[in-house]
């Protein structure tokens, strides 16, 4: 016999959607929780993303991955909330009977309600078929990241990366911190996929060519891989032009290339997924087409930023609480289709709960393509709008949000609703012509114009400028873009010109008199196989990376290291510390 | 000194070495790889064939059939994943009928059994996805598949744990015949046989070198034969269309082949595919953008409506096709002690039971050999654990209560347990690489490809190898998986 217990609450992972559900679900009262999580400490994968860009939505400050997680896991152990580690849960019933596997046995739980918090998988090489030789040398780049980041170890000596969203571009940065040479990242799209900045500040501040509009057509090597060809494609088909390829000698080829929601555990509970998000279908209290089934975080949809994704756990953890305490019962949900029109790749949630429309809604959608000047509009069955926004910048990069509120809704029925982007202005060219050898294959109406090689290498010379020279820099305040000048005039003011707004401004401004980057990396602590990761307290110049880097890797660490612990006080006289950003025993 | 050396650790060469271990007979396998199973036997579809396409009086339509009516209970001796899933070979449009009965004909010829013809309905009611154009099929009811790398993994095993040596990464560089009839090879690259300092010497030789089987024949006999490497390029697709499937769906075959092919494996995944191309190369198993965009297409014939987001991946495997246009099996004709099973392309996989049977028993006629007193079942298989009913659980509950590390999934996709890996590597003949280990196990060939655990496999594989984990390797020397060290 299979043991069996009951439970009220079972979230199935420990990561960042999983923690901030149980939280939450603590917050509203709920006493018997439950988190299963498959590897050997929470935090899921915020545990190998050391470098920083993480909460300055959730705690309005800057955070690395494991710094943010550490917040939550502290959390849910003042909080005792039960959790089991190194537990894989191999079948959900749509009566939800969880079996789990693990390393005392194996058991069934009975829960009132389930949240799915999975995460997403990246895409493998061969989702892609890239013809070639199957060679030793090729990682995804979270593999690659969590290899370095979490085993120290090194995926090779020179790497391209394929896939310029945002692992890919942290990774660039990463490895080229660790000493690897990164010869290109290549996008096969004609447009980052990834955060303005993270190009900015991955790419452009390393001198890291991003090959727009190419992709790899063939690897090389019989044992490990030699070189890789690259061919540009048409921005329109997105078939490469095999006339024009060409080798890049590596011996690392890392695979950024799209995250899947992970949801073959949904589908043995029956719940039904929609193949435009690859997550589950929801209302919106994230419940899925199972009863007492939820579902939140990147297996829902996949998220840019990890604050989203610990706003939208709490509210799984809220409605799955409501569901539990009978909520349900007294209001039968009368469920309406959310339907993407023109313009629109995926939305969230597909459903409207219309017994609920006193709460508001938040569509959270991606563009199937880059829009200008665009409106977002949300209709009823007769066309008519209940909600309209105007968007300076839509991109399939970044996860667009809308919100609908209690007094938007009219007075009528509504069967069905859809989302779609109208009114498009699509311009010709970015708000700046391209620089001088600006590796864009044929430009598309409408791409981000991110910056190449040779406009970093003008910022470099920039920073220690004559007076009289003009500075491009892209604007990293929001996914526009900005092409900018900034130059002194003959008072030495400086005078920013072509961006849109006083943001841009503002950082052009900083970035042209002082700029500066919080700098993460890796300390190798002897005899431990995980390495210490760090980051500065506060940014340094961005100049002088280089020289500190060589400082902080060659620091002496003595065990143990609690998360915070100043590693290198006064880093080069600068007055900033070097903290370290995991507890290592 | 071994009576009997066989040259080449494929399907072919394990299965003859685990016929031979039965006889009182010293006997080694030698292989250039660092696996068994690392050429042909490894990337092919894994079809039983019934036996209605080959020539009737072939030797391939010999061993065909023969092979065919013991894989069953090989399979089920090994514990090696079978199926009898049946195939079809379907009319896709009115002018091709006459072929299926031609090809009936043939399999009658043969002395295949359960072979009919069926109509469109009937293919429609056993395998929904077929093109709906189709307008009959041959059925062949005794058709099954296998998972070919689990085949030959379990008869190196079963040989070692009977004896057998097994010399791996042994590329053989010579072989010479002495007056006296005693063989000597010459080999590079195997620690063990060069710590030993001797050449390896043996009274009887097998040449089952697959695409590298007329390089050995050249050096020993004048009976000499052309073998050219033929690229097969497949892709696999996810398990959530291969459970859609129940038959290999075979075209027509025409003057090329048997053709693009669709059918499930053993482990639930669907394979397409293999194109048939001539190699200057043998080591060349590149895969390319025309063939990939050729199988799919020609794929779409036989199912129109695959889906484009469950590809897994893509490979290619080379098959030793010989100039004389059949397998080459039994004693050389102009060496004595010398014995070949060469030109082993499809339906190879399906010959191997009985071209091991048949070269065992000529060649232990030949050295006197009798039959040992004591022969060891094969080992269990590893235990994976899966299934989610009752008595799955129960026994996973039993091996968790035995060893917690049954309880450590570390392959997510595929449920691999660290215990499964550790004895992926522990056994005979185990594991020495990341591509061994996926074999043997499946982590690593799951929907993610390794995405997930190849970290964690690395380090068990370090811990159980007591080795530093940067020497670990993809698939042998020089495939090195982290060339960039430690920090």
């Amino acid at each position: 016999m299979i043991p069996r217990r009951l439970c009220d609450l079972v979230i199935i992972g420990g990561g960042p959607a999983g923690l901030a559900a149980a939280l939450e679900a603590r917050r509203q009262g709920l006493q018997d929780i439950l988190i299963i999580e498959r590897d050997q400490q929470l935090g899921g994968i915020l545990n190998q993303c050391i470098h920083n860009g993480f909460g300055l939505h959730y705690f309005q400050e800057e955070l690395t991955g494991p710094e943010y997680a550490n917040r939550f896991v502290l959390a849910v152990e003042k909080e005792a909330i039960p959790v089991l580690l190194n537990t894989h849960v191999t079948a959900i019933s749509p009566e939800r009977v969880l079996t789990l596997v693990h390393p005392a046995g194996v058991e069934q739980i009975v829960a009132q309600a389930i949240i799915l918090a999975m995460g997403c998988r990246e895409r493998p090489r061969g989702a892609l078929g890239i013809p070639g030789t199957r060679c030793a040398g090729i990682y995804t780049a979270g593999t690659a990241q969590r290899l370095l980041n979490l085993g120290g170890l090194l995926p090779g000596r020179s790497a391209v990366i394929l896939g310029s969203g945002d692992i890919g571009l942290i990774m660039a940065r990463r490895l080229k911190l660790e000493g690897i040479n990164v010869k290109a990242v290549v996008e096969l799209m004609p447009f980052s996929s990834g955060l303005t900045r993270n190009v900015v500040q991955c790419l452009q501040d390393f001198n890291i060519p991003l090959k727009l509009s190419h992709t790899v057509v063939e690897i090389h090597g019989t044992k490990r891989l030699e070189a890789v060809s690259i061919a540009p494609v048409s921005p329109l088909t997105l078939t490469p032009d095999l006339t024009r390829v060409q080798k890049i000698a590596c011996d690392t080829l890392l695979l950024s290339v799209g995250l899947i929601p992970e949801n073959e555990l949904s589908q043995i509970a029956e719940v039904v997924i929609d193949p435009a998000t690859r997550g589950p279908l929801v209302d919106q209290l994230l419940h899925t087409s199972q009863p007492g089934i939820f579902a939140c975080g990147n297996v829902l949809q996949v998220h840019d930023l990890v604050d989203d994704v610990s706003f939208e756990a709490e509210l799984a953890a809220r409605a799955a609480t409501a569901y539990i305490a009978r909520q349900y019962a007294v209001n039968k949900p009368i469920l309406r289709n959310i339907t993407c029109g023109e313009g629109i790749r995926s939305l969230t949630p597909q459903r409207l709960d219309q017994s609920r429309l006193a709460m508001p809604l938040t569509l959270n959608f991606r563009p199937s393509a880059v829009y200008r000047g665009a409106t977002v509009c949300l209709k009823d069955q007769h066309g008519n709008v209940i909600v309209s926004s105007h968007r300076k910048i839509l991109t399939p990069g970044e996860l667009a949000r809308l919100t609908v509120t209690a007094d938007h809704w009219p007075p009528t029925e509504i069967t069905s609703l859809m989302l779609s982007i109208e009114y498009v202005q699509v311009t010709k060219t970015a708000n700046a012509p391209l620089a001088k050898g600006q590796d864009q294959g044929e430009a598309q109406p409408g791409a981000l114009k991110p910056a190449n090689s040779q406009l970093t290498t003008t910022q470099h010379v920039a920073t220690s400028a004559t007076p009289s020279q003009a500075t491009q820099m892209t604007c990293i305040a929001c996914p526009v873009g900005c092409q900018m000048t900034v130059e002194l005039d003959a008072q030495g003011q400086v005078v920013v010109t072509g961006n849109q707004c006083k943001r841009g401004e503002i950082y052009a401004q900083s970035e042209f008199s002082k700029p500066v980057r919080t700098l993460t990396t890796l300390i190798a602590v002897a005899g431990r196989q995980t390495p210490l990761c760090v980051r500065t307290a506060e940014p340094i110049p961005k100049d002088q990376i280089n020289s500190f880097l060589a400082s902080i890797h060659a620091a002496q660490i003595t065990l143990p290291v609690e998360i915070g612990q100043v590693i290198l006080a006064d880093l080069g006289g600068t007055g900033i510390d070097v903290i370290a950003t995991r507890n290592l025993s | 000194m071994y009576d009997v050396i066989i040259i080449g650790a494929g399907v072919i060469g394990c299965a003859i070495a685990r016929e031979l271990a039965r006889f009182d007979l010293k006997i080694a396998v030698v292989d250039r790889a660092d696996d068994v199973s690392e050429g042909a036997s490894k990337a092919n579809s894994g079809i039983v064939h019934a036996g209605f396409d080959a020539l009737p009086g072939s030797r391939k339509a010999y061993f065909n059939v023969h092979g065919h009516a013991r894989m069953q209970s090989w399979a089920s001796e090994l514990h090696v994943p079978y199926k009898n899933n049946t195939s079809l070979v379907l009319a896709l449009n009115e002018a091709e009928k006459p072929g299926l009965s031609e090809l009936l004909a043939r399999g009658l010829q043969n002395g295949v059994t359960g072979l009919r013809l069926i109509d469109r309905d009937d293919v429609l009611r056993r395998e929904p996805l077929v093109n709906p154009a189709v307008q009959g099929a041959l059925l062949a009811e005794t058709a099954g598949i296998v998972s070919p790398y689990h085949l030959t993994i379990a008869l190196a095993e079963h040989a070692a744990v009977n004896g057998v040596d097994f010399y791996l990464n042994c590329a053989v560089t010579g072989l010479d015949r002495a007056d006296t009839g005693l063989f000597t090879l010459t080999t590079e690259g195997n620690p063990t046989s060069n710590a030993f300092g001797t050449p390896l010497q043996t009274r009887a030789i097998v040449n089952a070198a697959g695409i590298y089987a007329d390089q050995i024949n050249d050096y020993i006999s004048l009976d000499t034969f052309k073998i050219s490497a033929r690229r097969g390029e497949y892709w696999m697709m996810d398990k959530q269309i291969g459970a859609r499937f129940s038959a290999t769906l075979f075209q027509l075959p025409t003057e090329k082949g048997k053709g693009v092919l669709v059918t499930p494996t053993v482990e639930d995944t669907l394979i397409i595919g293999p194109t048939n191309e001539a190699i200057a190369d043998k080591t060349d198993t590149r895969t390319t953008r025309e063939k990939l965009d050729e199988i799919r297409r020609v794929a779409a014939r036989t199912c129109p409506s695959l889906p484009q987001d469950l590809y897994i991946t893509a490979f290619s495997g080379l098959r030793a096709h010989c100039d004389r246009g059949d397998f080459i099996v039994g004693r050389a004709t102009d060496v004595a002690g010398y014995y070949l099973a060469a030109g082993i392309e499809s339906p190879g996989l399906t010959a191997a039971p009985a071209i091991a049977l048949e070269l065992a028993e000529q060649i232990a006629t030949d050295l006197a050999a009798h039959h040992r007193n004591l022969f060891l079942a094969p080992l269990a298989p590893i235990f994976l654990g899966h299934g989610n009913d009752e008595v799955n659980l129960v026994a996973l509950a039993e091996h968790i209560a035995e060893d917690p590390a049954y309880g450590r999934i570390v392959c997510r996709c595929e449920h691999v347990s660290e215990a499964a890996i550790r004895q992926a590597i522990r056994r005979p003949l185990g594991a020495r690489s990341l591509d061994a280990i996926k074999r043997r196990t499946r982590a690593n060939m799951g929907r993610c490809q390794g995405g997930f655990c190849t970290p964690r496999i690395l380090e068990i594989m370090a811990e159980e190898l007591s080795v530093d984990v940067t020497t670990l390797t993809k698939f042998g020397s020089q495939s090195d998986l982290l060339t960039g060290g430690r920090l």
